[in-house]
């Protein structure tokens, strides 16, 4: 029925499904309230602790507050993307060419199936019904039709609300979605919340608002990024393909001589393909949207995936999909039974770069950028813990000060570089080593005696030598002893020593402490 | 001619290509680098005082938006970062693991400074290191505080380096006081500059070294102080005025 309305439009009508809460489905069933966490903010709750007032975004004690009871999950994409390939292969079995957007959400090309099922809603029918088979019927799902993805995405989120499939006629995109608020173009990632909080204040709240715009003052406005806004607001398509279409376009394949028979060095493979396709597209001033990744097996068993990111994709994130896509398959019961063979990473949609990926940290300058891509490329080289960032936490030792975080958990916003005052802490300056391993020493006094600190906190007799690493080294002047006692009402975690500042012969100048009468190495101002 | 070189609006290509090449450096190591902190340049720091030197030689540079990369080097204290007043959100600490030459590889792509122990810079791997570092602009300081650990072979490799001398603490005596502000002078040695050029400082530089004591002892006002990092300078100097 829909292809044959009266309008005439080039936009393709798309079918999006997503998963409302995709994050809370795939983690095993619990007692309790479920909260999802990604960097410490809200990605996704169930119902109970939605209806207690748990909210996307919301940081992670703001939302222990609000849910006390709730079990709390760090984010796991694999297990994730695991437990909706079934969903995945259920709909490919009925309808080739399905695009996955993220884990939770594919989308595919209603222009063949609508033919082949005799309409559009018999085709969102028969996919209900599989991945109602595929998942059970409790779990929500929310499928939308609409021209072009933006439009089918929102669709499909008001229907996961809602419970009800959403048809977006053709043409009508404007009309259905007219008294909508902008922050849904931010949920489905076509628009910074930048640019939401800039259309908000200028009262323009409503996809309605946006859309009676004229073109012209958009692009003046706010550059290219208001227009495709604007163009999925007014129902064209959000992105003309036309005029930037590449002769070819790119595709890079890898075929390897011994089969690999461990993930790894076939994503390592990938991020050096991934890589070069992205630094070719780049030359020409695109980002690639949409991508197939094949691998392929000694066997010639075949995993084939096409992935779709209206941001754009790049190094590092078509990296991870690649990843995604090869832990899932793995760990599919008796679908490999070789090595890989072949991976193959083929560019099938483009558009022009205007840069929305970058920023990170707030990082504007160009070297933040080439920072933040560098950092998303050592994580994937030496792992989350061999990339951290300093933060303060507080204390009174130099070790508990500050630390080294691992950086993907650490708050993007987060720039306190100042410490609360902390009473009892030794002043600036601060040691600049200080030892990872405790590192015992010896402090003795001219009769070669080791030297204490007594109750009442005072040395036992003068430090007159100090041995570090098993050589003795003359101490020139000290100062000292600090005494003090942390947490005395905690049995395990209270501590009780007495810190002492030496410089020795050498020019150097140390932190020490004796507890329970040894003496470590704190810090050295090296 | 010369006169309008000089104004702040225009600039010459010679001092356009200066810029371009070189980071910003405080005053006092302004003086033995004169050619300023070259990109692509391999600094080696000596002695006991070398990770002091090496931090006061990159805050500038740091603090102006370049990125700092710290190398393999899980013990340096982010608080003894802060307080050279490098801004803590533009530093990364990596571990490179078991192949440092990839990692280090990445490293280079991101960062414009990069710090690394001294055994991470010797024989094969130090001189792909060096090659790498020139092609991308990157400056590596060389932390090289061990006096046995190939001291001669980083030297050979290094550009400049860099030793202190007559190190001094104040403030501390015979069990009196406490550590206040460390005195030296860090002389430069170079392949270009034969002649050693020396300044003298002071490490970390001395903002506010004369707020706080033990807390304990001290008022509320100087408890606050006393927690501040350097990028409370201005609050602190202030209240030491209300004081």
């Amino acid at each position: 029925m829909a292809a044959s309305g009266g309008v005439t439009s080039s936009v393709p009508r798309v079918l999006t499904l997503w998963c409302p809460e995709w994050p809370v489905q795939a983690v095993a069933p619990i007692d309790g309230p479920l909260i999802v966490f990604d960097q410490h903010r809200v990605v996704a709750a169930c119902t109970t602790a939605r209806g207690a007032g748990v909210r996307t975004g919301d940081r992670k004690r703001v939302a222990l507050r609000t849910c006390p009871n709730a079990t709390v999950v760090p984010r796991d994409y694999v297990a994730e993307v695991q437990s909706f390939e079934r969903v995945v292969s259920a709909v490919a079995d009925i309808i080739p060419l399905v695009e996955l957007l993220e884990p939770g959400s594919l989308c595919l090309d209603m222009r063949g199936p609508t033919r082949y099922f005799g309409g559009e809603q018999s085709v969102v029918d028969h996919v209900r019904s599989v991945v109602a088979t595929q998942l059970g019927e409790e779990i929500p799902i929310g499928i939308g039709v609409a021209d072009g993805r933006a439009a089918s995405a929102i669709a499909a989120r008001r229907s996961g609300v809602t419970g009800h499939q959403v048809i977006v006629e053709p043409g009508r995109t404007a009309a259905a979605f007219t008294t909508m608020s902008l922050r849904w173009f931010h949920a489905i990632g076509e628009m910074s919340i930048d640019l939401v909080e800039l259309f908000e204040r200028l009262g323009i709240n409503t996809v309605g608002d946006l859309a009676a715009l004229d073109q012209r003052d958009v692009l003046g406005r706010f550059g290219l990024p208001g227009v495709r806004a604007y163009r999925v607001a007014t129902g064209a398509d959000e992105r003309p393909l036309s005029s930037i279409t590449p002769s070819q376009l790119p595709e890079r394949e890898r075929r390897f001589d011994e089969p690999l028979l461990t993930v790894t060095p076939v994503v390592f493979t990938a991020r050096e393909l991934a890589s070069e396709l992205v630094h070719e597209l780049s030359i020409e001033g695109l980002v690639c949207t949409r991508m197939t990744v094949t691998a392929e097996t000694e066997h010639s068993e075949r995993s084939e995936r096409h992935w779709y990111r209206s941001e754009g994709f790049t190094a590092a994130a078509i990296v991870d999909r690649v990843r995604w896509q090869l832990d899932s398959w793995v760990n599919e019961p008796s679908s490999v039974s070789a090595g890989v063979i072949v991976i193959r990473i083929s560019i099938t949609s483009v558009r022009p770069d205007d840069g929305v990926q970058h920023g990170f940290w707030g990082g504007a300058s160009e070297a933040d950028g080439r920072a933040s891509r560098a950092v998303a490329r050592l994580v994937t080289l030496c792992g989350p813990e061999g990339v951290r960032v300093p933060l303060p936490i507080g204390g009174r030792l130099p070790e508990d000060r500050y630390g080294w975080f691992p950086a993907t958990v650490v708050d993007g916003d987060h720039h306190v570089d100042v410490l609360a005052p902390w009473p009892g802490s030794v002043v600036r300056p601060a040691p600049v080593i200080v030892p990872t391993d405790e590192v015992c020493i010896e402090v003795v006094n001219d009769r070669g005696e080791s030297v204490g600190v007594s109750g009442r906190g005072e040395m036992t007799s003068d430090p007159v030598r100090v041995v570090i690493g098993g050589r003795s080294h003359r101490v020139v002047a000290w100062a000292g002893p600090w005494p003090l006692i942390e947490r005395w009402w905690d049995e395990r975690r209270r501590r009780r020593l007495a810190r002492l500042q030496v410089v020795l012969e050498d020019g150097s100048a140390h932190l020490l402490a004796v507890e329970h009468q040894r003496w470590h190495l704190m810090g050295t101002h090296g | 001619m010369s006169l309008a070189l000089e104004s702040p609006h225009l600039q010459s290509a010679a001092s356009l290509t200066r810029a371009d090449s070189a980071l910003p450096l405080s005053e006092a190591y302004a003086e033995i680098l004169p050619h300023g902190l070259l990109r692509g340049q391999v600094v080696v720091c000596h002695g006991v005082a070398a990770y002091s030197i090496a931090l006061g030689l990159v805050e500038r540079a740091v603090t102006v938006g370049s990125w700092l990369a710290v190398v393999d080097l899980e013990q340096v204290s982010p608080e003894a970062i802060a307080e050279f007043g490098i801004p803590l959100h533009r530093v990364i600490g990596v571990t490179t693991g078991d192949d440092p030459a990839n990692v280090l590889s990445a490293v280079f792509d991101g960062f414009d400074v990069v710090l690394i122990p001294a055994y991470r810079y010797r024989g094969a791997l130090a001189r792909r290191i060096s090659q790498r570092i020139r092609a991308k602009g990157v400056t590596l300081i060389v932390i090289d505080d061990a006096d046995e650990v190939g001291v001669r072979d980083a030297v050979s490799l290094g550009d400049v380096a860099l030793i202190g001398s007559n190190m001094r603490w104040e403030g501390i005596g015979w069990g009196v006081g406490r550590l206040l502000a460390r005195h030296l002078t860090v002389s430069a040695t170079g392949r270009r500059s034969p002649r050693p050029l020396r300044s003298e400082m002071h490490l970390p530089s001395v903002v506010d070294v004369r707020v706080g004591q033990i807390n304990d002892a001290v008022s509320d006002v100087d408890d606050d102080t006393a927690g501040a990092t350097v990028d409370d300078d201005e609050e602190c100097r202030w209240r030491l005025r209300v004081v």
